[in-house]
């Protein structure tokens, strides 16, 4: 089941907090694909303005940048909820019951504190680049808030991946 | 000890114990900077790693790719792509098969993905395949290695990530890979011609098709075709960055995909939370093997090899196939993408000071990482093909398979003996 699948089904009559993963998710799907859609038209604009009207958008290619990053962070709960990153299942698959649940438990600990990590040190940068005020050369795009926005969703990957230690099976 | 063992072990340990890569190579690289350089210099190296990943231009043609490829997809234009094929080569013993491998390199052309390649081309071919009684295991077999196909004719996402972290410019890289990729078709045509040859029972003649009819059928692949030539052609003439040419044959995508009315709002939703995912996926592995490249640079690792290389009294040529080695044992046990993000780093350097050219090798490196999605034990298009033809044992397709791996070690030895194969289109790029 994916997190689109989540959302459309048992939709109707469940409390409002049991929804909310579902919620989230579908959220977080709209975000990215509104923000890959944009992505591709501007490269389109963008081109199409420099060989017809001899007028690039200016900073298309910073806007890419900042886009492309958002695409990736926005994902992170989405692809940790569903229990996707890649892994090598070769001998995983092979071991007996008792000692995969030891490695799933192992695997999901590490993959909660990796992600806490991740959204600390993405927390410090961007207190960092707040006291600098850096922002993009053409566009002026402040960098402060899109490495806050990626510490914040950086986060809430760390809390779906920390929900995930305490669940039994497979199923993230 | 050299300060890289330990993580090399730590890491493998990781990763065979299933911990995610991304993961296993963000920890192992940043408790190994953090033994080396101390742990203030190294989570600054880190976060900033983290940080800046993803603000990159020369990425953004990683879900541009992926995007366009899943439109194609929904488009429907593979089964077009195949009845054409068939057409013209259905009428040949074994032609159903041999029209599965071109039509895999023609869908190739607009996809940058071998899995999807595979698992596209799968649910079309292998239907006609067994309505004219084809073996299970050259059917599925050609479906799997024709599939491979897809991160070696451009567009592909292997050798976007491969040109990002040597440096090496991605539309060369791509038109490189065009003549390894044509190659590849001829020699899946010929070993599906031996196998035939050999056992004519494998794969009978298909019908006559008169010429009216396969100019007809030709029609059908103009899309793929057009898109093709926008994209790589435009990267060809220079018209377009690698970038600009994603987002052109993205949008180029797009545009069949509406005019087919194959899009609705809710499936161009799904379209694009699909890519975004698999984007994720992809950049979560990019930053953690950056980190750890980050490691075994810091730890001496690239200077190490290629100071034993250049100190062993062997040639070159020796070291290179040691390191095609490495990579066909990494390539049973690792998935590729992590695989050339994990080796890459390390070996380019040698490369480099062995003097061979950096695109020739990404060529190489692709097709490794090809053979490496049809070996067992983990052949991944072997897997993806198995989710699409539930009914064919594992064992049937890994049979299957065993004549285009030899096609593919052939190839890479035409590939070793003459780089010109690789380098000649790019150099007359200028």
């Amino acid at each position: 089941m994916n997190a689109n699948d989540a959302l459309h089904s048992h939709q109707t009559r469940r409390p409002f907090a049991a929804r909310l993963p579902a919620i989230c998710a579908g959220l977080l799907n709209v975000i990215a694909g509104i923000l890959l859609f944009t992505m591709m038209l501007l490269t389109v604009v963008d081109v199409i303005g420099r060989y017809i009207f001899t007028a690039p958008v200016p900073g298309a290619f910073e806007a890419t940048e900042v886009m492309l990053v958002l695409i990736v962070f926005v994902g992170l709960p989405i692809v940790t909820a569903r229990n996707e990153h890649v892994s090598v299942l070769l001998f995983y698959d092979r071991t007996p019951p008792f000692l995969q649940a030891i490695l799933r438990m192992g695997a999901r600990v590490l993959m909660a504190f990796g992600l806490g990590v991740a959204s600390w040190l993405l927390y410090h940068k961007a207190v960092e680049l707040t006291s600098y005020g850096d922002t993009t050369v053409i566009l002026r795009i402040p960098l402060a808030p899109v490495a806050f926005a990626m510490s914040a969703l950086c986060a809430i990957a760390t809390v779906v991946a920390a929900i995930a230690v305490f669940k039994r099976s497979e199923e993230a | 000890m050299d300060a890289w063992v330990p993580g090399l072990i730590a890491l493998l340990a990781l990763l065979f114990a299933g911990v995610p890569i991304a993961i296993a190579m963000g920890l192992v690289g940043a408790v190994g900077l953090i033994v080396i350089i101390g742990p203030q210099g190294a989570l600054a190296m880190v976060g900033q790693t983290i940080f800046d990943t993803g603000l990159s231009y020369s990425l953004s043609v990683v879900p541009l790719f992926i995007l366009m490829g899943n439109f194609v997809t929904r488009a429907g234009l593979s089964d077009e792509l195949y009845a054409a094929c068939h057409a013209w080569l259905g009428r040949r013993p074994g032609g159903l098969a041999m029209a599965t491998a071109v039509a895999c390199g023609g869908f190739s052309a607009v996809c940058g993905s071998s899995l999807a390649t595979a698992a596209t081309m799968g649910k079309v071919a292998l239907p006609q395949m067994r309505k004219y009684r084809y073996d299970d295991s050259l059917a599925s077999g050609v479906i799997a290695a024709g599939g491979t196909l897809g991160i070696l004719i451009p567009p592909s996402v292997i050798l976007v990530i491969y040109g990002v972290t040597t440096q090496q410019d991605i539309g060369k890289l791509f038109v490189a890979g065009i003549v390894p990729g044509l190659i590849g078709i001829l020699c899946y045509m010929g070993a599906v011609r031996v196998v035939c040859a050999l056992d004519p029972e494998k794969g009978p003649r298909g019908p006559l098709v008169p010429m009216a009819e396969k100019l007809r059928a030709t029609r059908g692949v103009l899309g793929i075709m057009g898109l093709f030539v926008l994209v790589i052609g435009g990267i060809y003439v220079g018209a377009f960055t690698a970038t600009e040419a994603a987002g052109m044959g993205a949008f180029g995508a797009f545009l069949i995909a509406l005019a087919r009315r194959a899009l609705t709002l809710r499936i161009l939703g799904e379209i694009l939370a699909e890519t975004a995912a698999t984007t994720t996926m992809m950049f979560a592995v990019l930053i953690g093997a950056l980190v750890f490249a980050n490691y075994v640079n810091i730890a001496g690792l690239p200077d190490d090899l290629t100071s034993f290389a250049t100190g062993a009294d062997v040639p070159p040529f020796v070291i290179l196939l040691g390191i095609l080695f490495v990579y066909l044992l990494l390539g049973m046990v690792l998935e590729s993408l992590s695989m050339v993000l994990l080796t890459v780093p390390i070996f380019a350097p040698l490369i480099g000071s062995l003097g061979y050219d950096l695109v020739w090798f990404g060529i190489v490196v692709v097709i490794m990482t090809e053979i490496s999605l049809i070996t067992p034990p983990v052949g991944l298009n072997v897997f993806v093909l198995k989710t699409v033809l539930p009914d064919v044992p594992v064992g049937t397709i890994f049979k299957g398979v065993m004549p285009f791996i030899l096609a593919d070690i052939l190839r890479m030895v035409l590939l070793l003996a003459f780089p010109v194969l690789a380098l000649g289109l790019p150099t007359l790029m200028g």
